[in-house]
């Protein structure tokens, strides 16, 4: 490799990692601001202005903390969970293309990667599950891998749908065939259906069971203290980026605003208006139950995204590539 | 499944109203909350016209109290003074029996509810030392 | 060392055995209960209380019958006012005391006023449950505030009120506090409870996760000797506000508030119309409340005649019952206490098992514990 691709690709690492940081800070506060305005109380007040600096005196707390192992636990898997988690979430990062020509690498099958790298994200919940030799993680590592598992189905056709469209698999080559007009004007089953189930796969309300708190007090996540709870959650807002990016690149035009130059600031106002409203939902509803979950993305959103499909081939070929 | 939709609008509707009306949680302890004047709060000695203890050593509290909060020693030289008047408020369950069952009206209770301390043994105070009033609890912070 | 016999699972496998609690964070207190769990499905279920146990009915036997009262406060600590209620009307129908009627109005305005709050309660802490994050919770803690401020304005506490005096109520209620409480209550609240229902039966979710869960008919329910809204629930219109009437019920205009499905839903329906019911309770009885004395004049040291006495009111929770015994002293001989959730509780392992563990939370919170009551 030439010394420019070498420099190219650190440089490209490090800002990722600063960018996923950087989220996580500002997301953690914005949530905790947010949902509690909603909630008609304030939220972090003290800590800086109006809490800013209330995440990093977490964090600095969080490092400072003393990693315990239950004794019975699977010593290996157990110190491998976090690093199970972070490392496909923060792989996935790699083909997000942030403006026009920004990307660390411009793939032309930037989709498929994000998608097999969100994948093994169930693999590190269960793992981490059945590490802890407990019986609540256990149970919620479970439920997480169910719930992961049966909503990828559903988000992958509902993405096909839009792959059809586009013709192509690279997100920077969807995001140009968007210039016109959205494809959430031109799909909306499509898009409801990939919302809704990414939603489950980023584990928020109501779809947070693995991490339900009022039943098994934090999920597939108790045993873990200090960094290792750091770098599960920093995993979580991996995917929470990299779902809110999916659906603007996928959906919602991406950098691309009607009658206003293209811009990477679209994109990043609507990542913010998506996370803000995942955030909206989740202080407004309950969580559902698991058999319910498992059955409201096998019994509707599979079938609602094959006939998606069938109608975005049926139109594609009656109205032909220039009008579709 | 139809059906699904107008009920989560509803709600999303409703948090997204709330969200515009602002808080109502209270800054304190930047912002004080007054409690209401019949508030039972931490015990206060009244004083009589001379400016001592409007207490008469009668032993009605001691007994009133369900909980042996409060202690009472008489002057040596008048029966009907108290010496020592002591409150236990690590114990009290603030029912105000004691306030109430007072055929003098000299206890009463302050506004005061912020007497947290770092051990327990500030949270036994005197109301009245020596036969004179100590004056706790008058200032109301 | 609780005992547990296990039962053999499905399959050859072996169960799961669980404990819920007692630090848990959607228990209500400190309740303690050992599953047994064939994957997500309860197989065997045995609640373990005790775990608040103060002695309450022995404590109450070494102070004086107007003592008691500071004891009856911490029972049910969330319907301070039916606790106190049920004492005073048992010691007075033992020392043969009449109430004079503006305290039976002061008294019953008190104990719907406690209504609203402890179903407000149970609303907040059932919402949490199912997975909101806290936001109905605090609407509901809002409201609770405007009555508590009220309470202690009134009382001088807002939860351990001490209010009741054996022959009447303590302190008066005057028209400049009733006025804005009344309008509160009749233009406010209704608005409150439109939100309150929005938010909790007429969220589909919520539906998915109540409907058909938990369904108790009526005659299991009154064979374990289940009351209160929870019977209610299930068919049975069985309160005894109106069928054995204390206070100012039977002067009032309410309905009794049912559901024929008996399933979680319906009990959290009939709770959110008993919301309603008691606030038009409260308005009726601020618009006609009596003048008169607020007490009648009892000696300090009570001494009712020796005999036993027992009274039952109807509890946010069901059937309260209190039995005193007096042995002719200023100290009760025994005080004990029908609590509603014991029986409610005692029922559930016979009608637990076979549901999933999410649905155990649903189930639990439809019971609306509060541990001081069962530990006492």
């Amino acid at each position: 490799m030439s010394a420019a691709l070498w420099v190219h690709t650190v440089v490209g690492l490090v800002a990722l990692l600063a960018l996923l940081a950087g989220v996580t800070l500002v997301g953690v506060w914005w949530e905790r601001k947010f949902i509690g305005h909603l909630q008609r109380r304030r939220g972090p007040l003290h800590h800086g202005w109006h809490g800013l600096l209330q995440l990093p005196a977490d964090m600095i707390k969080m490092v400072g903390k003393e990693d315990t192992v239950p004794a019975a636990a699977d010593r290996l898997l157990f110190q491998f969970g976090p690093v199970a988690a972070i490392v496909p979430a923060y792989a996935a990062l790699v083909a997000l293309t942030f403006a026009p020509g920004v990307a660390l690498v411009d793939m032309s099958h930037g989709l498929l990667y994000v998608f097999a790298f969100e994948t093994m994200l169930p693999l590190a919940f269960a793992l981490i599950g059945w590490s802890c030799a407990n019986k609540f993680t256990l149970l919620g590592g479970l439920r997480a891998a169910a719930q992961l598992i049966s909503y990828e189905i559903p988000m992958l056709l509902a993405a096909l749908g839009v792959v059809l469209a586009a013709q192509s698999m690279g997100l920077t080559t969807i995001i140009n065939a968007q210039t016109g007009v959205w494809y959430i004007v031109k799909q909306p089953l499509g898009f409801a259906i990939f919302s809704i189930a990414m939603l489950a796969e980023m584990n928020r309300s109501p779809f947070d069971l693995p991490e339900a708190e009022s039943e098994l007090v934090a999920g597939y996540m108790t045993e873990y203290s200090g960094m290792k709870f750091g770098f599960v959650q920093l995993a979580e807002y991996s995917v929470l980026l990299v779902g809110s990016y999916l659906i603007a690149a996928l959906f919602l035009g991406g950098w691309n605003m009607p009658f206003l130059p293209a811009s990477w600031l679209w994109l990043a106002l609507k990542i913010v208006l998506l996370m803000t409203a995942t955030m909206w939902i989740r202080g407004t509803f309950p969580r559902l139950r698991v058999d319910t979950l498992t059955q409201l993305s096998w019994k509707w959103l599979l079938p609602a995204a094959l006939l998606n499909i069938m109608l975005v081939a049926a139109l594609a070929l009656a109205l032909g590539p220039k009008l579709y | 499944m139809a059906v699904y939709g107008s009920g989560l609008a509803k709600g999303l509707g409703i948090t997204m109203r709330r969200l515009f009306r602002g808080p109502v949680t209270e800054l304190y302890p930047y912002e004080h909350k007054h409690p209401a004047p019949t508030s039972r709060t931490f015990l206060v000695m009244s004083a009589n016209e001379e400016g001592g203890p409007a207490c008469r050593a009668c032993n009605t509290c001691i007994v009133g109290c369900p909980d042996h909060v409060l202690r009472l020693e008489k002057h040596p030289d008048d029966n009907r003074r108290p010496l020592e008047f002591v409150v236990n408020s690590g114990r009290c369950t603030f029912c105000g029996l004691c306030v109430e069952s007072c055929p003098y009206d000299a206890l009463h209770f302050s506004q005061d509810y912020e007497r947290a301390t770092y051990d327990r043994a500030s949270l036994i105070y005197n109301l009245v030392h020596e036969g004179a009033l100590t004056g706790e609890g008058d200032e109301v912070r | 060392m609780v005992n547990f016999e296990r039962t053999d699972a499905p399959g050859g496998t072996e169960t799961l055995l669980l404990n819920v609690g007692p630090q848990h964070p959607s228990t209500h207190g400190v309740l303690h209960f050992m599953l047994e769990m064939a994957g997500e499905r309860v197989v065997n279920a045995k609640p373990v209380i005790g775990y608040l146990h103060r002695g309450i009915e022995k404590l109450a036997e070494d102070r004086t019958w107007q003592q008691v009262m500071v004891l009856t406060d911490r029972q049910d600590y969330v319907a301070q006012f039916s606790n106190e209620w049920a004492y005073c009307r048992a010691v007075e129908r033992l020392a043969g005391i009449e109430v004079p009627e503006r305290a039976e109005w002061l008294r019953t305005l008190m104990c719907e006023l406690n209504r609203i709050t402890s179903h407000l309660i149970w609303y907040a802490g059932v919402t949490m449950d199912i997975g909101t994050l806290g936001t109905p919770f605090i609407y509901a803690w809002e409201t609770r505030e405007r009555i508590f401020d009220f309470f202690e304005a009134v009382t001088g506490a807002r939860i351990m009120p001490n209010w009741m005096r054996i022959g009447g109520v303590r302190t008066d209620i005057d028209a400049g506090l009733l006025a804005p409480m009344r309008a509160f209550l009749a233009d406010d609240f209704p608005k409150e409870c439109d939100v309150f229902e929005a938010l909790l039966t007429g969220n589909e979710i919520v539906v998915s996760r109540m409907k058909g869960v938990g369904v108790y008919t009526a005659e299991e329910c009154i064979h374990l000797g289940i009351t209160g809204p929870f019977l209610r629930a299930s068919g049975p219109a069985r309160d005894l506000r109106r069928d054995a009437p204390y206070g100012a019920y039977d002067k009032l205009d309410f309905e009794v508030c049912t559901d024929d499905v008996g399933d979680s839903l319906a009990r959290c329906r009939v709770r959110l119309r008993e919301l309603r019911e008691s606030a038009r309770m409260c308005v009726q009885l601020i618009d006609r409340m009596p003048e008169g004395e607020i007490a009648v004049k009892v000696p300090r040291a009570l001494k009712p005649p020796a005999g036993d006495c027992y009274v039952r009111t109807e509890s946010p929770r069901g059937e309260l019952g209190v039995f005193v015994a007096s042995d002719g002293s200023a100290k009760p001989y025994r005080y004990r206490v029908r609590s509603p959730i014991f029986y409610n509780l005692s029922a559930m392992p016979r009608l637990l098992p076979g549901h999933l563990l999410a649905d155990m939370l649903v189930i639990f919170g439809g019971i609306d514990t509060s541990m001081g009551e069962i530990d006492r």
